[in-house]
């Protein structure tokens, strides 16, 4: 792969950059789902509504509209993330962008693993005199992640694999690193084969990963 | 003896009959627009018969490969149908060098209009679907080995399009720091990168994008072929193209290969267009409304217009 | 000034909404031209689930074999494909496709054959969702009761036969809610082949906010489209949701969360 060495640089920031929006992403989706997935759970009416319309339009649109929408379609009202750098401005709308986008997928599995909890915890921590949301915070929360870590985690790699469409909005990621690279040498074969290589050795042992978690989850029940 | 004088005058009415006619279709010369347009009656140009555009004249259609959706080379109006563009006219030209007077009035009438891309352009002379191909065709070595170019009638290459008011843009030097759009798979990104490596390039899959940052503000510049900036400027007339060429694009008519005097025919219309203005008319009529510049002919590198 | 203005012109007034370019949205000139945008859209991705089927239906039941020497390249093919962006994969056969094709399609195109945009979109689209449904259709295929093959071959049908009249049309059934979200994401991924330079739905909306400087109009419209035409597709995939088994369920919920693309 020698190719890799002609272009460090490239390479080298396309990777780093691609950690990062996998890192924040992930983290984003966690913050937004788990609230989008309590709005669902909600015992209030129009919070539940609002969980419901934001899981169904996020789940019902492709990512590469949201993508750029938040760079130009907000980018259009003056808005520009913060920083005045356009760099930075596309980057920070492609993490905001994978955070919104697989939170909606985040919500509804931590919905799945809410509404999974034995209904006579939650009783039981009620008649304890437990409020809500300290039901919420000290039984079904708890519960609810160890139940739903391997399916959050195989959303983490389909988020690892979606960093790929911030290069349509000028983020130098990995596949824009192979693009400048195959538009400056055409040895196609050379810069895609490396970056196709690289995603393998980011997604593959996390899906081992995940995968052993999955065998672990279920020897637990 | 009287034979002898017999043959000899024969050969003599003979030989006089070829100088005429030799002489009356003395190829290119007589064909001259000028020649025919100052003739009264209803006068063709006369060529050589084993040249291509005699063929041409006799058929009585000039078949030629345009694009129909380039700003300012070749378009199809969508409202009457018609071809425009500076392509288009310079085509009109070689048909009125071609059919004569008949041609001034309403060159189209001996016009087959072929649309074509940029894939289909070789493809198109080397099957004979049409005789030439006018359309922005950059003329290169590789090319060259499978088709023939007239001489070069447009000149381009890579320049910088900037807001209307931006008074710091003026040089591909000026883009230090600056924040450059351009598209990904093509070789401006490579041009500016070489001119200036402290410019900041954000690579886009298309330039429709990168006018919307442009306008935004998030880019302080695009960059790559004029003839790309061209239409961009035709979108957004709050734009302008600044720089000098930092690439070189010479356009020129394609011609399949074997046909015979057809390249010296053209490049003696594209030589005469220049000489006598026509050149910088069209220029002025298609061009100069996007790039804000006047040109006397291909090699010029032009001034401002206002 | 009643409150209905007030708020209108503040909204309006504000740079970067276009008001005066809303009355576009409704013109039938430029409904018609989104329109062929979503047709080119759901062309593609008719196009692209049926080569997927096909091929995933192929690699389905090589991952099943018992000769290893068709199960470990299924499963590799599989597995890798699965690992990739699907961008990267429209993009490489993009750049490819014409050298890859050339040398098949010359006897019957010539030898100027290029492959058309729309095919190599399809192509790159299908590679991808192909191994997905590869394994949704072993999932499917694996969750039947044993019994089913078992009493099969008691009766005395071979291999195919079990196959085709027994195990595939109830796997089939089992998966038909797995499929409908299947194309509801191939749909959402034709988005990407914009970047190709086909003109589905997104690429035409380039073309409006090109011309009328609305691009947070343009976007939004874009997406309500694909929100009906995707929303309606689930909708219609939960009616049909057949009672399948638990793990089946659990296994295509995991797939389809892994291999979820834009």
């Amino acid at each position: 792969m020698g190719i890799l060495g002609e272009f460090p640089d490239l390479f080298l920031t396309g990777l780093w950059l691609t950690v990062q929006l996998s890192i924040l992403g992930s983290i984003g989706a966690l913050v937004v789902g788990t609230v989008i997935a309590l709005f669902r759970v909600s015992p209030i009416p129009p919070l539940r509504w609002l969980g419901v319309a934001y899981v169904e339009f996020f789940r019902n649109t492709p990512l590469l509209v949201h993508l750029f929408f938040l760079w130009l379609g907000l980018g259009a009202l003056g808005f520009r993330f913060w920083t005045t750098d356009t760099f930075g401005t596309i980057f920070r709308a492609a993490a905001v962008g994978m955070a919104l986008y697989h939170g909606a997928y985040v919500a509804e599995v931590i919905r799945g693993g809410l509404l999974g909890i034995d209904k006579g915890q939650i009783e039981a921590a009620r008649s304890l005199g437990l409020s809500f949301v300290q039901t919420l915070r000290y039984v079904q929360l708890p519960q609810t992640f160890r139940a739903t870590v391997p399916p959050l985690g195989n959303i983490g790699i389909a988020l690892i694999k979606n960093t790929s469409l911030a290069s349509t909005i000028g983020v130098a990621e990995l596949l824009q690193a192979a693009d400048i690279v195959e538009s400056r040498t055409f040895r196609s074969d050379e810069a895609y084969g490396a970056v196709l290589l690289l995603y393998l050795v980011l997604t593959i042992p996390a899906s081992l990963g995940v995968n052993w978690l999955e065998r672990k989850m279920l020897i637990a029940r | 003896m009287r034979s002898i004088l017999v043959r000899v005058s024969a050969l003599g009415v003979i030989a006089a009959v070829l100088v005429a006619a030799c002489g009356g279709g003395g190829g290119s010369t007589t064909a001259s627009p000028s020649a025919a347009a100052s003739a009264t009656a209803a006068a063709k140009p006369k060529f050589e018969l084993a040249s291509y555009q005699y063929s041409i004249q006799t058929k009585g259609k000039l078949r030629v490969g345009t694009r129909e959706d380039n700003i300012p080379f070749g378009l199809k109006n969508p409202a009457t149908g018609k071809f425009e563009g500076f392509d288009v006219d310079v085509v009109r030209e070689f048909a009125i060098a071609i059919f004569g007077a008949e041609a001034k009035a309403d060159p189209d009438k001996f016009i087959e209009f072929v649309p074509v891309v940029s894939a289909t352009r070789i493809p198109t002379l080397k099957d004979n679907k049409a005789d030439m191909v006018a359309a922005t065709f950059t003329v290169n070595d590789e090319r060259l080995k499978e088709i023939d170019f007239s001489t070069v009638y447009f000149r381009t290459g890579q320049k910088i399009l900037v807001k209307k008011d931006n008074t710091t843009i003026k040089s591909v030097a000026d883009l230090k720091d600056k924040t450059v759009c351009t598209a990904k798979g093509s070789t401006s990104e490579k041009n500016v990168a070489a001119k200036n490596k402290d410019a900041k390039l954000l690579l886009l899959d298309s330039y429709p994008p990168c006018l919307i940052a442009l306008q935004q503000g998030q880019a302080d510049a695009v960059s790559t072929d004029e003839t790309i900036l061209f239409g961009l400027v035709k979108q957004d007339p709050n734009t302008k193209i600044v720089g000098d060429y930092f690439s070189d694009e010479p356009y020129g008519i394609g011609v399949a290969k074997g046909r015979v005097q057809f390249v010296p025919f053209l490049n003696k219309v594209i030589a005469d267009m220049i000489a006598d203005g026509r050149w910088t008319a069209l220029y002025k009529k298609h061009i100069t409304p996007v790039s804000g510049d006047i040109k006397d002919g291909p090699h010029d590198k032009g001034r401002p217009s206002s | 000034m009643s409150p209905f203005d007030a708020i209108s012109a503040a909204v309006c007034g504000t740079p970067g909404i276009r008001c005066d370019t809303w009355h576009l949205f409704v013109d039938p000139t430029i409904i018609r031209f989104f329109g062929e945008g979503l047709r080119e859209t759901l062309m593609l991705s008719v196009a692209a689930v049926l080569l997927s089927f096909a091929a995933g239906m192929l690699f389905a039941l090589g991952r099943l074999s018992t000769r290893a020497w068709i199960r470990w390249p299924s499963i590799l093919y599989i597995e890798t494909i699965r690992a990739l962006p699907v961008l990267l994969l429209i993009v490489y056969l993009h750049i490819k496709g014409t050298t890859i094709f050339r040398p098949i399609m010359s006897p019957f195109f010539g030898e100027d054959f290029d492959l058309p945009l729309f095919w190599a979109g399809v192509l790159g689209l299908s590679l991808y969702t192909s191994a997905v449904l590869a394994e949704i259709i072993r999932a499917g295929i694996q969750a039947l009761p044993r019994g089913q093959t078992e009493a099969a071959s008691a009766l005395g049908l071979s291999y195919v036969q079990s196959m085709r009249f027994v195990i595939l049309p109830q796997a089939l059934r089992l998966m038909v809610p797995a499929m409908m979200g299947q194309l509801t994401t191939v749909i959402k991924d034709t988005s990407l082949v914009s970047t190709i330079g086909v003109f589905e739905l997104i690429r035409q909306g380039r073309v409006i906010y090109t011309q009328y400087f609305n691009p947070l109009e343009v976007f939004l419209y874009v997406a309500v489209i694909y929100f009906v035409i995707c929303f309606a597709l689930s909708q219609a995939s939960r009616r049909l949701e057949i009672r399948a088994p638990l793990e089946a369920k659990v296994k295509i919920q995991e797939i389809q969360l892994r291999d979820q693309v834009a």
